[in-house]
């Protein structure tokens, strides 16, 4: 690193940067705007000067102040933008420092010598950004993105995905199912903030369920991004593993508007973006608007290729008990329409503006059709197999005598009693539109702000965000409408400066949630199919997978297992064609001489809930080297569980939780261009309302009340009801309920109520500032969960056409595990012309109970099995360029790169063996649905914890899953712009995605691998067909490797846009 | 420029840390079959006992194995086949030394009395479609499960018999296909045993090892034993087992298929002479004693005992809920003459508390029936032994068997 002097113009600039090194990051503070404050002294005799006036301009807002008899001037309640600080008083020569970028919950200290000589201050060096990795006196650890650095990572403006700008952020990894984790942890665990709302929606997203906000695609009219990983400050609550702050623009003076139209060559996708900007010449009134309208087709791998070879993308949606996985491409979405308004109105009043009154507003309207591919081959999903289309009839039976083991006759049977879809003709009838998903959300905001005086400010601010997604899925058989929640909340925070050395913020908050939304699933038939005690089972046997060979093979309703209630709906001359008649088949016929179907599940939300906050924090100066933040915040819920004993929620939770969170952190500047940072933090993530499961409403049973309870297994009456499935069932509707809702939710009887997780993070950091501007931040971390929130399901059955596990209910405990070390690295470099750069890089050593692609199996979380990084890569890297020359010319590549992805079911597995959970191989016996790779002897298979292998699929797994690394991802996007020098106000650009065309998704167990034989020799006759639509063989690699890589990431594509401002 | 390229380089470097593995899908090894495998085939004489020995028939016996180098079955898939000598022939009735049951022979293409022999009929071979025939094979699966046929199965040669076991033919991505043993003798029909119809000869307790819970559910119901008759009329000569080995749908230009034969050769139709009914003696506390005459010639004996499963009782005691399926206990005797064996008093499956059952339940169904062997039968079998080669004839070469009718009762 060369020494040479800093440019230096004036002796002011260099006394100024002397005496002013305290331009800090951003710490975390509730409100959102930021604070600037400092002293003003004489040069010559360090006196402090009193009423030297002090103004703060920007195109935003001007501020105005005067310094007390200390000399201190204090503008506790600046909105983001950058200003110009000017000092003025008689006697001195005026003073003017540009480019003090202020962000959102920053904490500036800009302390100025006035002599008694004119000064004439040219122009200075400029000022670092807010978002350099090196911002002297930061505290809590902080990555801020700014409106230029947003183009950049992102290529242009405009763009939407928040992916891609969370991805550059250093702490961020994208897992394989393209969720954003923060330092390691679930998507659910961090919490989003849109202009201090919480976009936290009282239910999972119903597209993604490991995600906690409605929609991801929200970068319309953001300024600036601010991401908090691990502890952060006292300010925040309910953060989690992190924290993401996202902050609108406002309106300016001189005003100025701008329109974006984008379209792509190849898939349709079209994008018009408009913004405006708005104040009056005084900045009282000043308002920003934004719309950003896309319709799009998506694209999954190579162009033309057949939907249903492309198999799945990832493990993202809820598969409880479903005969079809969600997550195929098949069932993706094919086409987005998408609008999106932000406004964001601010009134300043009041002596030199020291009011102020902010609006904010955004909606969205987001609609998907799914089915890529195309919907014309799908049916319902209570359909059967017969083939065409024979709306209004059940298919013939053959004649009897027929054997009751030929599933014709019994599929024939079931068409006439499993439930319909809402809507659906008859039971083989083919869908008739794509499978949809709606999402609107609206969020909006008041907030006041009152500067009480110079140095104590109070802010007020209320708001709601309404969540409604809407799905109507009839090929998956799952119908919400609407389906979300509601949060309304109230802040108040409290700001004030002690002297120079302390900055004491204080506040509270609170937040209702109340969740809503009918869900109907014609899946759930599958509780009547299956015997009582299989249903059960997880309530007797609690935490425990059923033993091997107690799992039915499939759900089809044509196989039911003995002592069902299925062979109850039967007519009496549908059972006469069963040529081993059941005695107890046809129960119900007497009391619906008509016919019966089973009825639709309905499931309806359990409870709402309150969270609440208070805080107290100090920010000390103790010098110009040393700094620090010392905070304690009290974070709580209380959920409104419905006390109805005649249904009871579905999960247990804690009621009520309280956690104290205490927040440290300390500064050391040393030198000019160098400091060191240490944070200590602990934050609870608070359960969502959806995690204590749903209610099954009872309405859908009203008709069997009057049906005396009865079990086909025993001949008397049922006595599976209660929540311990030891109960009489009262009537046929109550055991009717309870077996649906046990299968669903049955294993309620956790050991400890459901609570939320806590977290504790420590991190270092390492800040230089290089000669030329550039800077560099590392970060060695450290973070923990305890009681983390953890998901586990038992396989419960299998897809007889993809082969893939179909997992049972989800049972939520606190026995996950997570413990993340790594280490940060950020390098920026931001020049308006030139070549500019943004580096992130995170490496993540993250070890939890969580297995990857597979849900956590009860054994294994009793075993205490753990798996290394399961979802993320170890290594995640993103590097913006940016070169941008007089000439109007911009050029932006943006690589993203990962080493790769764990995968590989691995040797091992857990399982139960005389009722003790051990870790065994992973055999066709301890997994008894195609995701081992081992195989035992039939004629001497050895025992459960010793099984003897005689085959394998021929390839070497590591000893526990996830232990395989995929093929490294590289994604290369690139931009191109050019505005003619002339004609400043247009720009031209193409935008490239995916250079390169990479489309591999990680290799996946291949479960179609031909049968195993110990000689490595695979027999051609394979296990799972794959025959028929909508399904079909992926190609020519399927059948020869044990693990399959699907090319369904999207492709290559280029995209042409035109931006005019005005 | 040269700052950012350094950074980057070094960021590179550190990044080859992180899980262990190749980035690439593992590589699949292959073994040669043929090379590693031993398959062994040895033939004699079955003496049947019909109508409590009133009838007595001779069929041919058959006894295989098939193992690789640890002992282990050396194929999970192929495809077996049995030729004989040419004056072999799946419909003759008779043998010179005593006639066969009248209404178990002769064998029709066609099937009816489960005679079913396809297309073997008239031929002197013996296929996979017969060994995959339904009505030989019953399947009583886990607890709450019928005794039902199986469909969809495939035969195949494993380490100690043969086996309707093929992997390919496993339920649907379901459960593996564990041992299930035919109903003997092939081409005998349900008639064979008068009694109750069903003879299935399972290595069991105390013989045998007990058998977890966990393999039981998994369906795994008892050890083979190794042998396969049938009720076809033994001819002398040679006799050969060929197993087919699949293709590799890898790389089927190299790897097209292969096949592995032994022969074995029958010298003589004497057989072992009739093996009678056993008698039972009840203790009253689940067990009881087993009165044999061990017929002369055989090296070995052993009594098999078959709890008849409850599932279909009404009864609510920890036995009968314990037996829902059908057990099978076998005892090991030797020497020659009247023997008396016992049976234990707890050796039925564990009830859910994990305490031990009595091996039969009072009011339970029963049956008891024997077999005799010129050959080390036992010591043979899984899983006390995981020789590759172990000795599968007596000292004439050839492996007679006897077995007797079964006593059927009820456990007072």
């Amino acid at each position: 690193m060369s020494c040479r002097l800093w440019p230096v113009r004036a002796f002011f600039v260099v006394a100024f940067t002397v005496v002013a090194p305290y331009i800090s990051t951003p710490d975390a503070l509730a409100e959102n705007a930021g604070v600037i404050r400092g002293i003003a002294t004489d040069q010559k005799t360090h006196a402090p000067i009193p009423s030297v006036r002090v103004t703060a301009r920007s195109p935003s807002a001007t501020y105005s102040a005067m310094t007390d008899a200390r000399g201190v001037y204090a503008f506790l309640s600046v909105i983001p933008d950058t200003y110009t600080l000017s000092f003025e008083r008689s006697g001195y020569g005026p003073v003017s420092i540009p480019g003090i970028t202020v962000l959102p919950g920053s904490n500036q200290t800009q302390n100025v010598a006035l002599t008694t000589e004119l000064r004439t201050i040219a122009s200075v060096q400029s000022s670092r950004s807010a978002g350099s990795a090196f911002q002297p006196g930061m505290t809590a650890d902080t990555y801020t993105v700014t409106s230029r650095q947003i183009t950049m990572v992102q290529g242009k403006d405009f763009n939407p995905d928040q992916n891609s700008l969370l991805r550059s952020i250093p702490s961020v990894t994208i897992d394989k199912s393209g969720t954003v984790a923060i330092r390691g942890g679930f998507a659910f665990e961090a919490a989003y903030e849109f202009e201090g709302i919480d976009y936290t929606t009282p239910n999972a997203n119903l597209q993604n369920t490991l995600q906690n906000i409605a929609n991801f695609s929200m970068l319309n009219g953001v300024g600036s991004v601010e991401l908090v990983p691990g502890g952060g400050d006292a300010t925040h609550g309910n953060s989690g593993t992190g924290l993401v702050l996202l902050t609108a623009k406002h309106g300016t003076f001189p005003a100025y508007a701008r329109v974006d139209a984008e379209t792509y060559v190849y898939p349709f996708r079209h994008q018009l973006g408009i913004e405006s900007s708005w104040a009056d010449p005084k900045q009282r009134i000043s308002n920003y608007a934004s719309f950003l309208g896309i319709r799009q087709d998506y694209q999954y791998g190579y162009r033309g290729t057949d939907a249903a070879t492309l198999g799945p993308r990832g493990t993202n949606a809820a598969t409880l008990g479903s005969a079809v996985d969600p997550n195929l491409v098949f069932y993706s979405p094919q086409f987005l329409s998408s609008n999106d308004f932000v406004d964001n109105l601010m009134w300043r009043f009041g002596r030199d503006q020291r009011e102020r009154l902010q609006f904010f507003i955004q909606t969205q309207d987001i609609h998907q059709l799914l089915d890529y591919g195309g919907f014309s081959n799908l049916q319902y999903i209570s359909g059967g197999t017969a083939a065409g289309s024979q709306v209004g009839t059940c298919a013939q039976y053959p004649p009897p005598p027929v054997d009751i083991n030929e599933n014709s006759v019994l599929q024939n049977l079931a068409c006439n009693i499993i439930p319909l879809y809402p809507g659906q003709p008859a039971p083989y009838s083919y869908v008739t539109q794509p499978d949809q998903l709606y999402s609107p959300f609206l969020a909006y905001k008041f907030e006041y702000a009152d500067s009480l005086s110079s140095n104590a400010l109070i802010t007020a601010r209320f708001f709601r965000a309404f969540s409604t997604q809407q799905q109507e899925l009839p090929s998956q058989g799952v119908e919400a409408s609407p389906y979300g929640g509601t949060r309304t909340g109230a802040g108040i925070d409290f700001v004030t400066s002690l002297g120079t050395k302390h900055l004491i913020k204080s506040g509270v908050i609170y937040a209702f949630s109340r969740p809503f939304g009918d869900v109907f699933n014609a899946t759930s038939y599958t509780a009547f199919t299956a015997s009582p005690e299989f249903v059960m089972y997880p309530l007797t046997h609690n935490g425990q997978q059923a033993p091997l060979g107690t799992v039915p093979p499939n759900f089809n309703p044509a196989t039911p297992q003995a002592g069902s209630v299925e062979m109850d709906f039967f007519t009496p001359a549908q059972c006469a064609l069963i040529v081993q008649p059941v005695p107890s088949c046809g129960y119900l016929y007497s009391y619906f001489p008509n016919g019966v179907r089973m009825p639709l599940e309905h499931d309806v939300p359990t409870a709402a809930q309150q969270t609440y906050g208070a805080y107290v924090q100090d920010d000390v100066t103790f010098s110009d080297r040393w700094k620090s933040e010392l905070g304690l915040r009290l974070d709580g819920y209380n959920f409104q569980i419905p006390q109805d004993p005649s249904n009871p929620p579905g999960i247990e939770a804690t009621a009520h939780q309280r956690l104290y969170e205490p927040h440290a952190s300390l500064t050391y500047t040393f030198g000019r261009h160098d400091l060191v940072r240490f944070g200590y933090g602990r934050t609870l993530a608070i359960p969502l309302p959806s995690q204590l499961g749903a209610n099954v409403d009872r309405d859908v049973y009203a008709s069997f009340v009057k049906v005396p309870s009865y079990d086909a297994s025993t001949g008397g009456p049922a006595m599976y009801c209660g929540i311990s499935a030891n109960q009489l069932c009262t009537n046929y509707a109550d055991q009717l309920y309870w077996l649906t809702r046990d299968y669903r939710f049955g294993a309620q009887s956790l050991s400890q109520p459901l609570h939320g997780a806590t977290f504790t993070n420590y991190d270092l950091s390492w800040a230089h500032e290089f000669p030329d501007g550039s800077s560099l931040k590392i970060t060695p971390f450290y973070r923990r969960g305890y009681d983390v929130i953890d998901q586990t399901a038992s396989v419960i059955g299998f897809n007889p056409q993809t082969g893939a596990s179909i997992v049972g209910n989800l049972v939520y405990s606190n026995l996950g595990q997570q413990e993340a070390t790594g280490v940060e690295l950020l390098y920026t470099r931001d020049r308006p012309l030139g070549f500019s750069y943004q580096i992130g890089a995170t490496y993540i050593n993250q070890f939890g109970n969580e297995p990857p692609g597979e849900y956590l199996l009860p054994a294994a979380l009793a075993a205490g099995q753990l798996y290394r990084s399961p979802d993320i890569s170890p290594f995640q890297l993103n590097v913006a360029v940016q070169y941008k020359n007089r000439y109007g010319l911009r050029i932006n590549p943006v690589l993203a790169y990962n080493v790769g992805y764990p995968y590989g079911n691995g040797y091992y597995t857990a399982v139960y063996c005389g009722g003790k959970a051990v870790i065994v191989p992973s055999t066709d016996l301890t997994t008894p649905f195609p995701s081992t790779g081992n195989y035992v002897d039939p004629e001497n298979p050895g025992t459960c914890t010793q099984p003897n292998i005689a085959a394998t699929r021929g390839n070497v797994d590591p000893a526990v899953a996830g232990g395989l690394l995929s093929r490294a991802y590289f994604n290369l996007d690139l931009v191109t712009e050019y505005t003619p020098p002339k004609h400043t106000n247009i720009t031209f650009g193409v935008a490239i995605h995916n250079l390169t065309n990479y489309v591999d998704n990680v290799p996946q167990f291949n479960t179609c691998y031909g049968a195993p034989v110990a000689t490595g020799i695979h027999n051609t006759t394979l296990p799972c067909t794959y025959s028929a639509p909508a399904y079909a063989n992926p190609g020519s690699n399927f059948n020869t490797n044990p693990y399959v890589v699907y090319p369904n990431g999207v492709p290559l594509t280029i995209n042409l846009y035109v931006q005019v401002r005005v | 420029m040269k700052r950012v390229t350094a950074i980057m380089f070094a960021l590179l470097l550190s990044a080859c840390g992180g899980t262990s593995g190749g980035n690439q899908t593992p590589p699949v090894q292959g073994v040669d079959p043929v090379g590693s495998n031993v398959l062994q085939f040895a033939v004699g004489i079955a003496t049947i006992s019909q109508n409590n020995g009133a009838v007595i028939s001779h069929g041919l016996n058959t006894v295989e194995t098939l193992r690789q180098p640890d002992g282990l079955s050396g194929l999970l898939n192929d495809a077996p086949t049995i030729t004989g000598p040419t004056t072999f022939s799946i419909s003759t009735s008779t043998t010179a030394n005593a006639p066969l049951v009248a209404t178990s022979l002769p064998a029709t293409a066609g099937g009816g009395g489960g005679l079913d022999a396809g297309a073997d009929f008239g031929t002197n071979r013996i296929s996979q479609a017969t060994l995959d025939d339904g009505q030989y094979i019953h399947f009583f699966g886990g607890p709450g499960s019928s005794v039902v046929p199986t469909t969809a199965t495939s035969a195949g040669a494993f380490g100690y018999g043969f086996c309707p076991c093929n992997s390919s033919s496993a339920p649907v991505n379901g459960t593996p296909q564990l041992y299930v043993a035919y109903s003997l003798p092939i081409y005998g029909g349900s008639s064979v045993l008068s009694t109750i119809g069903i003879a299935q000869y399972y290595g069991g307790p105390p013989a045998f090892p007990a058998i977890s819970p966990e393999i039981a559910q998994a369906g795994f119901t008892g050890y083979s034993m190794g042998f396969t008759d049938f009720a076809v009329a033994p001819a002398l000569g040679s006799y050969s087992l060929t197993v087919a080995i699949p293709p590799d749908a890898t790389a089927p230009n190299t790897n097209p298929g292969a096949s592995l034969s032994a022969t074995a050769q029958l010298t003589s139709l004497g057989g072992l002479p009739l093996f009678a009914t056993p008698a039972f003696q009840s203790d009253g506390n689940g067990g009881g004693s087993v009165a044999v005459s061990i017929p002369a010639g055989a090296m070995e004996a052993l009594v098999f005992v078959q709890a008849i499963g409850t599932q279909n009782s009404t009864a609510t005691d920890s036995c009968t809920l314990s037996h829902a399926s059908t057990s099978f206990y076998t005892i090991r005797a030797s020497g020659i003459g009247a023997q008396s064996v016992t049976l234990p008093d707890t050796l039925g499956p564990p009830a859910t508390s994990g305490a031990a059952t009595p091996t039969l339940c009072h009011g339970q169904s029963y049956a008891v029936y024997a077999a005799g062997f010129d050959y080390p039968a036992f010591e043979a079998a899984y899983p006390q032994n995981v020789s590759q080669s172990p000795v599968i004839t007596s000292t004439s070469g050839q492996a007679d068997i006897t077995t007797s009718d079964a006593l059927a009762g009820t456990y007072p």
